[in-house]
């Protein structure tokens, strides 16, 4: 399982307050966005951002056009097998689009994220 | 070197510091032109911009010997410093001084983060280092010592606006400290928060405080304020002006020459020039003194409005660090409450501060000075962009446990059993676990082989027939990525799977290889 704490300990922040930690996290994540985000149009940005409002239009036409077969995709069955244990009810299409999108739209993404992240901890060493 | 020197520099820079204090006289000013009255508001409201402005202007051509100008001085110095104030939380400390890092560290005290106070106070130790080992500048170990032991009270002296049940703050102890060890110089006072706050003596009739506000000074009080140069001046108050709207005053202080200048803040002297400390109602000294197990509300019942900081930060954006900064155990010095007053109606770091322990990250950018509708549509961005990094995260991670990256309506675990599903994690998002969705273009059914080509060859053709191409290095690993997953015969050379190519027009891949091909592009050249 690759939650939030586990986040802490690839990060390498164990050391940090839960506070810390999270705003560590959060850090990361939103400079992987801006990262990724040198790379995307204002208009795929506001697609994405449809998606993760969920915009139901935007995401059937997305997923109809990029991924019609997501139904039948483990991750997609995942995401749907766990809806029922959601409070929130996210939707497993919406979820699933939100991935999806940043593979076809980001396909360079696990290198922007090795290179925030190389970067977000030689940072925290510093403040550690 | 000389077993001075790091004090002296130290002095320096106090030194410098305490003349750029004079620009917080300025603020402080510039504070009655907005308008903070709504809770959460942040913008300069223009129209009281342009009254503030104007009756300012009127005020500064009534004083002697200021010129036309200095409205937009005043403004230019809010400016900077409020952006001096956001490098606090943003970073870009690691060419800042001493003296100046000292500055920031105390700023994120005072808004509690310690997260912040960590990082300057790590820099400074850096810094300090590369300093101390210097060729030819080597201090001893005591030197150095003494001189984080110096940080860290500045720090605390600079934050010092904790005032304790006797109207001083800790860091007013720290004037009767003996010097540093190796230093033959005294302990410099590096702000003018000292004349606010130090002291023994309090409780005079003329240092009131007023509700939710500062410091009320009579007609006819002898007070001292520093000047633009950073010197203290004497003199008597001839007038109190109430700005429209705003429990702040100017002064009118008249020196000894005549001179009379206005001001915004000012503090009391004994007859012997001494300063009087202003005495937090409740605490010891006071005039009106809380009573036994009384709380800050109950006495607030009683006697009024303490002067802690709700009435300054934004009930919807004060989240935890709203809270702790309003306890009136942990007050602010007057002047650094103006100081964090001010900001926040920038919008500045400390309203940014409190978003962030209430917000974090999707916060961020709220304390730039932008519109309401630019800072609006920045969190959104900042949101779309902290989703993006966290789904970004979680398919490098292989994971399939959302929570926390959707967004604040879906910070919640989706599914334990996602997990099982997500492959093995790969720093190079090769097994992520999740379908990858390939590019729309694909790799041609044929392509040549000529001669002297090998099998990496072979698919640098088949590549660059589609306009695409790979590094040596990433036709390697292909090549012996698709070896281990699909087998060494992977091209049909001369109608025959082979790894011994011949020179064919038309060769082709073995089925599944193209596929291969195309996934391994996107999770490994970028390919879409």
């Amino acid at each position: 399982m690759f939650k939030d704490d586990q986040l802490v300990q690839d990060l390498g922040v164990q050391d940090l307050t839960p506070e810390e930690q999270q705003n560590v996290i959060d850090m990361y994540r939103l400079e992987v966005g801006k990262a990724l985000a040198q790379d995307l149009s204002e208009e795929q940005i506001q697609e994405y951002e449809a998606i993760i409002n969920g915009d139901q239009a935007v995401i059937d036409s997305w997923l109809g056009a990029h991924a019609p077969q997501f139904k039948e995709s483990e991750m997609y069955k995942a995401l749907e097998l766990g809806y029922e244990d959601d409070p929130e009810k996210v939707p497993a299409d919406k979820a699933y689009a939100s991935l999806a999108w940043i593979q076809k739209n980001n396909p360079n993404f696990a290198h922007a994220v090795a290179e925030v992240k190389e970067k977000i901890m030689s940072n925290i060493d510093q403040y550690k | 070197m000389a077993e001075t020197e790091p004090t002296s520099r130290a002095q320096t820079e106090i030194d410098a510091y305490a003349a750029s204090r004079k620009a917080e006289e300025k603020q402080k000013l510039l504070e009655s032109i907005f308008d903070d009255s709504v809770a959460g508001h942040r913008d300069i409201d223009e129209q009281r911009v342009a009254e503030g402005t104007e009756y300012y202007k009127h005020l500064e051509n009534m004083a002697e010997g200021k010129t036309k100008s200095y409205d937009d001085q005043l403004l230019e110095s809010a400016h900077e410093e409020a952006n001096k104030i956001n490098e606090v939380l943003t970073g870009a400390d690691e060419d800042a001084s001493f003296m100046e890092l000292a500055k920031r560290a105390s700023m994120a005290k005072q808004l509690n983060d310690e997260f912040s106070v960590d990082r300057i106070r790590a820099i400074a130790e850096h810094n300090l280092m590369v300093e101390a080992t210097t060729p030819g500048s080597e201090w001893t170990d005591e030197q150095f010592h003494e001189q984080m032991a110096l940080f860290d009270k500045y720090v605390e002296k600079l934050s010092g606006g904790t005032v304790d049940a006797t109207g001083n703050t800790p860091a007013s102890d720290s004037n009767t400290e003996s010097p540093a060890p190796g230093s033959n110089e005294s302990e410099p006072a590096p702000t003018d928060d000292d004349t606010e706050t130090g002291g023994e003596d309090g409780g005079e009739d003329d240092t009131e405080t007023q509700p939710g506000s500062t410091i009320e000074h009579k007609v006819g009080e002898a007070v001292q304020y520093k000047d633009r140069n950073g010197n203290m001046v004497e003199g008597k108050i001839s007038d109190v002006i109430e700005l429209d709207n705003e429990d702040y005053l100017i002064y009118r202080v008249e020196t000894a020459d005549g001179k009379k200048t206005f001001v915004s803040y000012v503090d009391s002297v004994q007859e012997d020039g001494a300063p009087i400390i202003p005495v937090v109602p409740g605490a010891e000294g006071s005039d009106v003194p809380a009573t036994e197990g009384e709380s800050a509300e109950e006495y607030e019942a009683r006697n009024g409005k303490t002067d802690d900081l709700s009435d300054i930060i934004p009930p919807d954006e004060g989240g935890e660090g709203g809270a702790e900064a309003a306890d009136p155990t942990e007050r602010m010095s007057a002047r650094e409450k103006w100081k964090y007053r001010f900001t926040i109606l920038l919008g500045g770091p400390s309203a940014w501060a409190h978003a962030w322990k209430a917000n974090k990250a999707m916060n961020e950018g709220a304390g730039e000075e932008l519109s309401e509708e630019e800072k609006e549509k920045k969190k959104k961005r900042n949101r779309v962009l902290l989703i993006a990094g966290g789904a970004a995260v979680t398919l490098v991670a292989g994971a399939l446990v959302l929570k926390g990256y959707l967004d604040e309506q879906s910070a919640n675990e989706i599914a334990d059993a996602a997990g099982d599903a997500g492959g093995e994690a790969d720093g190079e998002g090769g097994e992520a676990g999740a379908e990858v969705v390939l590019p729309d273009w694909r790799i041609p059914e044929n392509f040549p082989i000529n001669p002297g080509d090998g099998m990496t060859q072979g698919i640098q053709n088949a590549l660059e027939t589609v306009g695409h191409d790979l590094t040596p290095d990433q036709y390697k690993a292909l090549h012996e990525a698709i070896t281990n997953e699909i087998g060494p015969l992977y091209i049909i050379n001369q109608g025959e799977p082979s790894n011994t190519m011949e020179v064919d027009p038309n060769s082709s891949f073995v089925p599944g290889v193209t596929d291969f091909i195309m996934e391994w592009g996107v999770k490994n050249a970028g390919w879409s």
